[in-house]
């Protein structure tokens, strides 16, 4: 009993996580119809950045803020001087240009950090909570936290606000938000600033519950990808879903079965899933004209 | 001799009902026209018979035989082709080449004797350039044969589309408005070509705006308003039916 | 009777000819093995820009069939005592039925669907790989994977060979391309819906170009095996076949010429790297991480067709005169 409820923590933190990244890969994917591959090493650079930050003695709160800030701005310039040029109607292509912006941020990375671990303090103690025999760390629940009031930042910014209804304007129809005086280019814009803080700050609250290192974001932009894609790509609701399922199938298959068939008992799931259903669990298949 | 026959085919998307109920055949060697208002659901019906997408209810015949259970790559090899209202064209392939893929289910090389350039793949891909090269000649742009099909103006476009739907020799060739951005010369010269594929033995089903072309060609008229066939008849009896002239009228007051 | 080839592929098919064969003429010995390496590299490329460039589709997992063929050769030599020609012969079959098996399962798959499946798939062959260690030897991987006999110094035979694969490998393609079934690849490309119009049966032309991807990547990881003589998993993940997709991409991957050109292209700016970073220690790290990132954005952003295209364009633009008249060229 002790050992699943372990489990259910450990895929409710990583699937939480997964969930961040996927809801950005959506918000991205809505307004521009671009899928951001780079999207893992904005969780990377939140983390290495809150660390030195950290290192020069900074308040803890200081430093999150900060490195927040920092990664929004580069999420900001990847849109404005890189994506924004890319051949906006060739899915391929965009995951070419996304893939080579993923390994030319990592790269630059291992420069400046070079390939050791570091680990960042925890926000809180160090101390595990402990009820009834099950045991977690402090920072789980920071975690499992800091993913609930994303996910409600997301919500409200999408459902209750103008802009919201102005970015969904987007993925319906680009030409009549356009007419409507809509800039998609801003939108596109804002959608990379959000989906880059999201993604700081579920690095930063990851980092600590493990060490982080220049290369982290690969695993978990894939994570966040499959999420985003098992999820249907459309619907924040059913990403958010198909995140914690990932997060939950992990950590029971690392669990139950082998902790080294883990992630190919995930990607199992995944084509089981596409072979099923071409567009993901609640993704609609898409409807036009198809150029008739 | 009837050589298609539809009965009660409907087509709804979501909820918007495209087409409902409609009944028609197209005899040996006929041109059939079919008109309607934007919207009306002609292309639909088009992409039905096609095989593009399935109807929601309804039969469709082909030289008797049901075309319900038919995949829709099978068409081209039992006769059936056509052209697309927004065009789709291969633009990256020369014109010849363009022309020549619609030969391809009269074809056979496989990967072997193509990649290992066998005796038989070679002589059946020149056959191929020399057939696709005749229907280049006959709708008159085979002098553009060897540019990129990108470099082609909107018509030669259209005429390069209708030769790779001609080619394989189809009994039935269904036009979506074949002459929509053409001039005066151009559509002259399309009706034209028309009439010698009718000559030829091959059936036409067209969709078309241009009245003029209609009404030197069409055998017979169908017209479609609001999803629904309203009139059927000889161009003659169509000019003359009141319903026919209210709903274009009508839908000319609804765009002005 | 026509000729086979026009008198311009003619030209660069002797050239081609030419440098492959007086490489190993200029070169030391790790030059050489560069120069294998980049032929097995190529082999797998060429059948990446089938699929690709030709048939519109992509795979984020090549890198997965190719060490299906490596582990092919490598356990049925050093497990089963199979003659190495005869694990050669199966090891490309392998990895083009798995291709097939891949194929089948995702063909009804578009856009970033497929790039995830293809993905996975490649995730899931590497995990195996480690994974399962009575087979495969596990992260240790096979030790003892005999050369080729007739080839087993691994030196300007094994080039030669290698090399001679690739030529077959590119004459092959060049001859599918140049074909009906070239041609049917290109058009599911631009449009499935005119493709399916015109009886090409559009899911059956994706899996044939997966297929062949899978044979060539398993012909080459087969030669792989036998000339390193040990594997493990490593090679074999997402960074081998974005490796690959880099090389097929920066060539053109519409252009099987390309592929070829972009392989050699960047195995050649790996080498600098390498290089440069033995003289200046503080480029060490991953340098060519950076190289290779900055080379794909560069690329998709102001050359998206790459490079064989794009020359051709520019040749092309060169010589291009007005249309021509009407019925002066009719043939
Ligand atoms: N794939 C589709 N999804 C949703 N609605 C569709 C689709 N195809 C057609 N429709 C709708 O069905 C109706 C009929 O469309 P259709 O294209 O058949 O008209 P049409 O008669 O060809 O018009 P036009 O003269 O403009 O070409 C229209 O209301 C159209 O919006
Ligand atoms: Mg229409």
């Amino acid at each position: 009993m002790t050992d699943f409820f372990q489990f259910l923590v450990n895929g409710l933190v990583s699937g939480g996580i997964y969930a961040i990244v996927a809801i950005g890969f959506v918000t991205i994917y809505q307004v521009s119809k671009v899928i951001n591959l780079a999207q893992g090493e904005f969780l990377m650079l939140g983390g290495l950045i809150a660390v030195t930050l950290l290192g020069t003695g900074m308040s803890y709160g200081l430093a999150f803020v900060l490195s927040v800030l920092m990664v929004t701005l580069i999420g900001m310039l990847l849109q404005r001087f890189v994506v924004r040029y890319g051949p906006m109607s060739n899915q391929i292509s965009l995951i070419i240009l996304t893939i080579g912006l993923s390994i030319l941020i990592r790269g630059v990375a291992s420069m400046f950090w070079g390939k050791d671990a570091y680990a960042l303090a925890p926000f809180t103690s160090n101390e595990p909570i402990t009820f009834s025999g099950i045991s977690m760390a402090q920072q789980s629940l920071w975690v499992i936290l800091a993913v609930l009031l994303l996910l409600f930042v997301f919500w409200f910014l999408m459902n209750k606000t103008l802009l919201g209804k102005k970015m969904y304007a987007c993925s319906v129809n680009l030409l009549a938000t356009r007419l409507m005086g809509i800039n998609p280019n801003k939108m596109a814009l804002l959608a990379f600033a959000m989906s880059a803080a999201s993604g700081a700050i579920a690095g930063i609250a990851i980092a600590p519950l493990n060490v982080t290192s220049y290369d982290v974001g690969v695993m978990l932009g894939i994570k966040g990808f499959s999420a985003a894609i098992l999820g249907g790509l459309q619907n924040p609701i059913g990403v958010t879903a198909a995140g914690f399922l990932i997060g939950l199938v992990e950590a029971f298959g690392a669990g139950l079965i082998s902790s080294g068939l883990k992630d190919a008992i995930v990607f199992l799931l995944i084509i089981g899933v596409l072979m099923i259903k071409p567009t993901g669990l609640f993704g609609e298949p898409s409807v036009g004209k198809g150029g008739l | 001799m009837k050589l298609v026959e539809v009965q009660e085919l409907s087509r709804s998307f979501g909820g918007v009902q495209a087409v409902k109920n409609v009944s028609f055949h197209v005899n040996e060697g006929e041109i059939v026209a079919l008109i309607g208002p934007n919207g009306a659901g002609k292309s639909t019906v088009l992409n039905m018979v096609s095989g593009v997408i399935p109807p929601s209810s309804g039969e469709i015949a082909y030289r008797g035989q049901s075309l319900k259970k038919v995949a829709g790559d099978r068409y081209a090899g039992l006769g059936i082709t056509r052209t697309f209202q927004n065009l789709q064209t291969f633009d990256d392939m020369t014109v010849l080449e363009n022309v020549m893929t619609g030969l391809h289910s009269c074809t056979k090389s496989g990967v072997f004797s193509c990649g290992l350039k066998l005796p038989f793949a070679r002589k059946e891909e020149e056959e191929m350039k020399k057939q696709a090269m005749q229907w280049l000649k006959l709708v008159g742009i085979s002098h553009l044969a060897l540019l990129k099909a990108e470099r082609l103006s909107y018509g030669q476009l259209r005429l390069m589309e209708i030769a790779r739907a001609m080619c394989s020799g189809p009994g039935f060739l269904l036009l979506d408005e074949p002459a929509a951005g053409l001039n005066h010369t151009e559509t002259a010269q399309m009706t034209n070509t028309f009439r010698k594929f009718k000559e030829m033995g091959t059936s036409l089903l067209l969709v078309e705006h241009d009245m003029d072309m209609i009404m030197n060609l069409a055998d017979r008229i169908i017209v479609l308003d609001q999803g629904a066939k309203i009139a059927e008849g000889t161009p003659q009896e169509i000019q003359e039916d009141a319903r026919v002239i209210a709903a274009y009228l009508g839908q000319e007051e609804d765009s002005a | 009777m026509k000729a086979l080839f026009s008198k311009k592929s003619l030209i660069v098919f002797g050239v081609y000819l030419l440098v492959a064969g007086l490489f190993p003429f200029f070169g030391s010995d790790y030059f050489l093995s560069v120069g294998i390496i980049m032929g097995l590299h190529a082999i797998v490329t060429i059948g990446l820009s089938l699929v690709m460039g030709y048939a519109g589709q992509i795979s984020l997992g090549q890198a997965a069939f190719w060490g299906i063929g490596a582990y092919t050769t490598g356990i049925l030599t050093t497990k089963w005592g199979m003659s190495p020609w005869f694990a050669l012969l199966i090891a490309a079959l392998i990895p083009a039925i798995a291709a097939f098996l891949m194929a089948r399962a995702i063909a009804g798959l578009q856009g970033y669907y497929l790039a995830m499946a293809t993905l996975a798939m490649g995730f899931i062959v590497q995990i195996v790989f480690g994974e399962w260690e009575s087979v495969t030897g596990g992260m240790g991987g096979l030790v003892g994977i005999p050369a080729l006999p007739l080839f087993d110094d691994l030196g300007v035979d094994f080039y030669y060979l290698v090399w001679g694969m690739v030529t077959l490998v590119l004459l092959f393609s060049l001859g599918i391309i140049h074909s009906r079934i070239g041609r049917a690849f290109r058009a599911i490309h631009k449009s499935e819906i005119a493709a399916t119009s015109i009886g090409i049966n559009v899911a059956n032309y994706k899996l044939l170009a997966f297929v062949l991807s899978g044979l060539f990547a398993g012909i080459s990881g087969g030669l792989y095996a036998n000339y390193m003589g040990i594997i493990d998993p490593q090679p074999f993940g997402l960074h081998e076949s974005i490796k690959f997709l880099t090389m097929v991409v920066v060539g053109g991957a519409a252009s099987v010429w390309g592929a070829l050109l972009g392989t050699i292209l960047i195995g050649s700016i790996g080498e600098v790297m390498l290089i440069l970073s033995e003289h200046f220690p503080m480029l060490k790290g991953d340098m060519d991480t950076i190289v290779y990132g900055a080379i794909l954005v560069l690329c998709i952003i102001f050359m998206p067709e790459g490079l064989v295209p794009r020359l051709q364009k520019i040749m092309a633009k060169r010589q291009e005169e007005p249309l021509p008249a009407e019925r002066k060229l009719g043939a």
